[in-house]
């Protein structure tokens, strides 16, 4: 017996080792030029159509996909190793990406001056200018229509009034809101919503505004000591069990299959999920994240997906030529008809707002969006707080934590991950 | 002349080891040294020059609340995990190395998912220990007139969870090692007992155990480095959640890494280092012990 | 006395089989889950399938670019466990025939420190090496550090094996004019079939397994192993069953037949590594 195997064995060996030292045949040098991001390969295969039409057969774009969760690793290893697609896309993370030198400068392209100011927001630094947005996100709270009429509940307009809707609806025996926070970022889209309405904006507490996250972002002030107040008063939701220790079991799917189900009356999310909705027939609209007064209101948004030139790229000039692709008003049209309500920055694309987002269209339209974890990136990586930010907010839902606890966490890791 | 045939013959056998040695030692000894410098440096993703930094890295670990529960998680991992896999598997063996019927079957089955992949066994357990609807494990709960139970959503349940996983796939492992030693054990040692009027609890405490020792000493072992290892099995289920109450060292230091922070992931190789030479230091202390009382 | 014993036959087999079911369970979970739809898995889990359909199979095999992460696995796998038996047998040899000397047991004991510790704790200075050495992304990278990591292991196996060799047929070799390294390759390594059959058995499982290796230094899409693509499409839990779960399948069949094809020698193989450790 042990001849046999042992001759196997070895002549396996010996036979990979050849193998090795010839290499794989090379795979074929096309024009193919690669990118990667976090949309499912069918939402993005519009998007992948119209570059490739774009580009008239001269170089053919190849999607990878990697999980939403798993990106930020990802991508940063590759980069860090040199390696990488030749297009980088990325989000909030974008401007760590030009601190690192992972993107190259396009300052000055003439492409560019298609887009308005405001969607260089992550891109650029200071005059310099690297990469171009793909369409403006938003997110806002998806609510049911039927469940709310059954129950004869109003959209709420403040949060009290919000939290008085959770209560008629719990005492129905209807689940106010679904939430799939195993993996989901929907809670903390949540807090950061009610932050940006009731802290960031509209509170006279916090002379500083949206320049808070820039000055906690350098290290000149905390979280733990100036957010109490407000986080406490949104934990509301979770001392009355509307966001409750069961949800940190399930999954974001499992949660947005159960909100079109009917089994919960509203969900945290925003347009990269309309076409679900529509696509099932539901009855449904969009409010926005909730204020103390339900005047000025903000949403949470800002320019989605970034793409730049991947500066280890090994074709500079196809790139480029992609990146142009991007920019198109073609590519860009694919973007925005892929998220249905989102907006463009870029002229002549037409997006559309349908009936359901009629509760929040004159917001969208006063350009009332901002967004927390952008403001902070710009002495960090933000995506790492916003992770951090994610996963320590499990431990305040499961009662692990109190709010001083969450915050003070918040504040540990800034200080272990700013530039300077 | 004969001091110099001596050397002679040496040469070819020293040369014979330089090949591992210097694998050995470039991929392993040399990254260890580099690990150790660097947790003095600040070497992130996003700083164009690494300097030196003294001691900022570690000051940053013990302010880091998460560094505690992710060791104390790693021991635990590791000891319970140990003792509940050498638990079922030194039972199992016993029965398994008598002339049972079928015995080899079982053997196969319990081996199974031993060579099943971590990463894998972790996603297929997180679908079965799902408190969504389609668990199925809390189907069986519930359908038993129970209450759901939150296996992976609950830092507890979550971490014993993640141990008993560890046990289902590993114990048919330690039971191979048990049953190899077993085979060793002489006969005639149980028939002299049986003579001298000895039950079958006797002859388990006096013959068996003491003749299994070196496969305690080696499941204790492996089962505790590998412990020390666990990575795959929680990036696959509860990926360290909820709120970092699952995490291992390494794990944590995965996160540190993608984050960046080389610089400050060196720290944790190093605390790792550290919590793993406490743990050999442990258990050689224990064999010596257990060494003494059996002579 | 016989009755008490075929009770106590009953009473055993009863806890066998349980043990038996808990742990096929999972795996026939595993298996039946891939043939259903997830509405089907949700309310009938441990029922047989319907219908057998390789669809969702072949739509998993397109996504992992199957083909060739098995290849990019089996590459890794084989040249490391060559590379393994091959210096680790010349170590362990030259340790044992020489294991007075004084360099003999420095060397020993500083490979022996392998065992003892996890070479995850230096994964960053790893890193940092492989990329100032040029070989990120590469296979050989993993190749290299999976031989580092498992050799000292199969040193030890090596060396105490040998001793069971006695040195008079070398003697008889040598004699006839052979030196040191022909008396080892023609004697002595052909009578160390089972600890190589051993350590080929205990590194393929071990090495085929790694996922942290491939994590870390393989990064572009060409180049991953079977478990990235796992991963890569799993990453998120996700209710689309049908997709999923054949790739869950894909992802450990390999083992899997290779196990049930030489299931004795697998066992024997983890027996006998570990008795004489």
């Amino acid at each position: 017996m042990s001849r046999r195997i042992m001759r196997t064995v070895l002549g396996a060996a010996a036979a990979l080792t050849m193998t090795a030292a010839i290499g794989l045949p090379a795979m074929a040098e096309g024009k193919t030029i690669t990118f990667m991001c976090w949309y499912d390969e069918d939402d993005v295969a519009g998007v992948i159509d119209a570059l490739n039409e774009e580009l008239g057969g001269e170089y053919e774009v190849e999607y990878s996909y990697v999980a939403q969760s798993d990106f930020n690793n990802v991508l940063s290893t590759q980069l860090a190793a040199g390696e990488g697609p030749d297009i980088v896309a990325d989000g909030t993370n974008y401007p760590a990406r030009i601190k690192a030198g992972n993107v190259l400068e396009i300052t000055g392209e003439d492409f560019l001056e298609e887009f308005n100011e405001a969607g260089f927001a992550l891109c650029s630094d200071g005059d310099q200018i690297y990469g171009i947005p793909s369409y403006g996100w938003f997110s806002g709270i998806w609510y049911n229509k039927d469940i709310f009429e059954a129950n004869g509940v109003e959209v709420p307009a403040t949060f009290d009034e919000f939290v008085a809707v959770c209560d008629t609806l719990a005492q129905a025996g209807v689940q106010p809101m679904s939430f799939g926070l195993a993996d989901g970022d929907s809670a903390l889209h949540s807090v950061l919503g009610y932050l940006e309405n009731s802290f960031y904006h509209n509170n006279d507490a916090n002379p500083d505004g949206t320049d808070f996250d820039v000055k906690f972002a350098y290290g000149e002030a905390n979280m733990n000591g100036s957010l109490n107040d407000v986080v406490t008063k949104w934990s509301t939701l979770i001392e009355k069990g509307y966001i409750n220790a069961d949800m940190l079991g399930i999954s974001n799917d499992q949660a947005v299959a159960d909100f079109i189900a009917g089994n919960a009356a509203m969900l945290n999310g925003g347009p990269w999920q309309y076409t679900n909705f529509a696509d099932a027939g539901m009855n449904f609209g969009m409010m926005s994240h909730l204020s103390e007064s339900g005047e000025n209101k903000y949403m949470v948004g800002g320019p989605a997906v970034n793409f730049g030139i991947n500066a280890n790229t090994k074709d500079p000039e196809g790139a480029m030529k992609v990146l142009k692709a991007f920019g198109s008003v073609a590519v860009q049209q694919a973007f925005v008809d892929a998220n249905v309500g989102g907006f463009s920055y870029r002229s002549g694309v037409e997006a559309s707002m349908p009936e359901e987002y009629d509760g929040i269209k004159d917001i969208i339209n006063a350009g009332n969006i901002a967004c927390t974890w952008d403001r902070w990136s710009v002495n960090m990586p933000s995506q790492s707080l916003f992770d951090e930010a994610k996963a320590q907010l499990q431990g305040l839902i499961s009662g692990d934590y109190t709010v001083e606890d969450y915050l003070q966490t918040l504040d540990d890791m800034a200080a272990n991950i700013r530039f300077e | 002349m004969k001091k110099k045939n001596k050397t002679d013959r040496s040469a070819p056998y020293i040369m014979m080891t330089v090949p591992a040695l210097v694998i050995f030692i470039t991929f392993f000894i040399l990254p260890l040294i580099f690990t150790a410098r660097y947790s003095f440096y600040n070497w992130t993703n996003y700083t164009k020059e690494i300097t030196f930094s003294g001691l900022d890295n570690y000051k940053k670990l013990i302010s880091d609340r998460t560094l505690s529960k992710g060791i104390a998680n790693t021991l635990q991992y590791a000891i319970i995990n140990v003792l509940l896999q050498s638990l079922i598997a030194l039972p199992v063996s016993v029965a398994l190395n008598s002339k049972l019927k079928g015995r080899n079957i079982f053997r196969a089955v319990y081996f199974t998912p031993a060579v099943l992949s971590t990463l894998v066994v972790g996603y297929l357990w997180k679908y079965l220990l799902s408190a969504s609807d389609y668990g199925f494990v809390n189907q069986i709960i519930t359908g038993l007139g129970f209450e759901k139970v939150n296996f992976l959503g609950n830092g507890k349940t979550g971490l014993w969870s993640i141990i008993l996983i560890e046990v289902w796939q590993w114990f048919g492992w330690a039971m191979v090692i048990y049953l190899g030693n077993l085979q060793s054990i002489s006969d005639d040692l149980y028939e002299a007992a049986a003579m001298d009027g000895a039950n079958a609890w006797d002859r388990f405490w006096h013959i068996t155990i003491p003749g299994l020792a070196p496969a305690i000493k080696i499941n204790l072992v492996t089962g505790m480095i590998s412990g020390l290892k666990v990575f795959d099995i929680v990036l696959s289920t509860t990926n360290g959640g909820p709120a970092h109450q699952t995490e291992t060292i390494l794990t944590l230091m995965f996160s540190k890494f993608s984050d960046g922070n080389y610089g400050y992931a060196s720290a944790f190789g190093m605390v790792f280092l550290a919590v793993s030479m406490l743990l050999a230091v442990v258990l050689l202390g224990i064999f010596r012990q257990w060494e003494r009382r059996l002579e | 006395m016989k009755r008490k014993k075929r009770i106590y036959n009953l009473l055993l087999y009863f806890l066998l089989g349980i043990l038996a079911i808990l742990v096929l369970v999972p795996v026939y979970y595993l298996i039946v889950t891939t043939f259903k739809s997830g509405t089907e898995a949700a309310l009938h889990p441990m029922a047989l399938p319907t219908s057998i359909s390789l669809g969702s199979y072949k739509e998993a095999f397109v996504k992992m670019q199957y083909p060739r992460a098995f290849l990019n696995t089996l590459i890794i796998t084989g040249v490391s466990v060559g590379g393994i038996i091959i210096t680790a047998s010349m170590c362990g040899y030259a340790l044992n025939r020489r294991e007075k000397a004084k360099w003999s047991k420095g060397v020993f004991l500083l490979i022996l420190s392998g065992i003892m510790f996890p070479y995850q704790m230096s994964i960053l200075g790893l890193y940092r090496l492989i990329r100032d050495l040029h070989l990120m992304n590469k296979l050989t990278a993993v190749i290299l550090v999976d031989i580092a990591v498992n050799l000292p292991f199969a040193v030890f196996l090596f060396k105490s094996f040998v001793s069971t060799i006695p040195v008079e047929l070398e003697e008889a070799a040598r004699i006839d004019g052979a030196g040191v390294y022909k008396t080892f390759w023609m004697i002595t390594f052909p009578l160390l079939k089972p600890t190589i059959a051993t350590v080929a058995i205990l590194n393929t499982l071990t090495i085929w397994n790694d996922f942290m290796g491939p994590l870390y230094f393989l990064q572009s899409r060409e180049k991953d192993v079977i478990l990235q693509e796992v991963y890569r499409n799993i990453g998120q839990f996700s209710t689309d069953w049908t997709s999923l779960f054949p790739m869950m399948v894909l992802g450990v069949l390999p083992l899997l037949i290779f196990y049930l094809a030489m299931q004795k020698m697998v066992i024997g193989g983890v027996m006998s590594g570990s008795v004489k450790g």
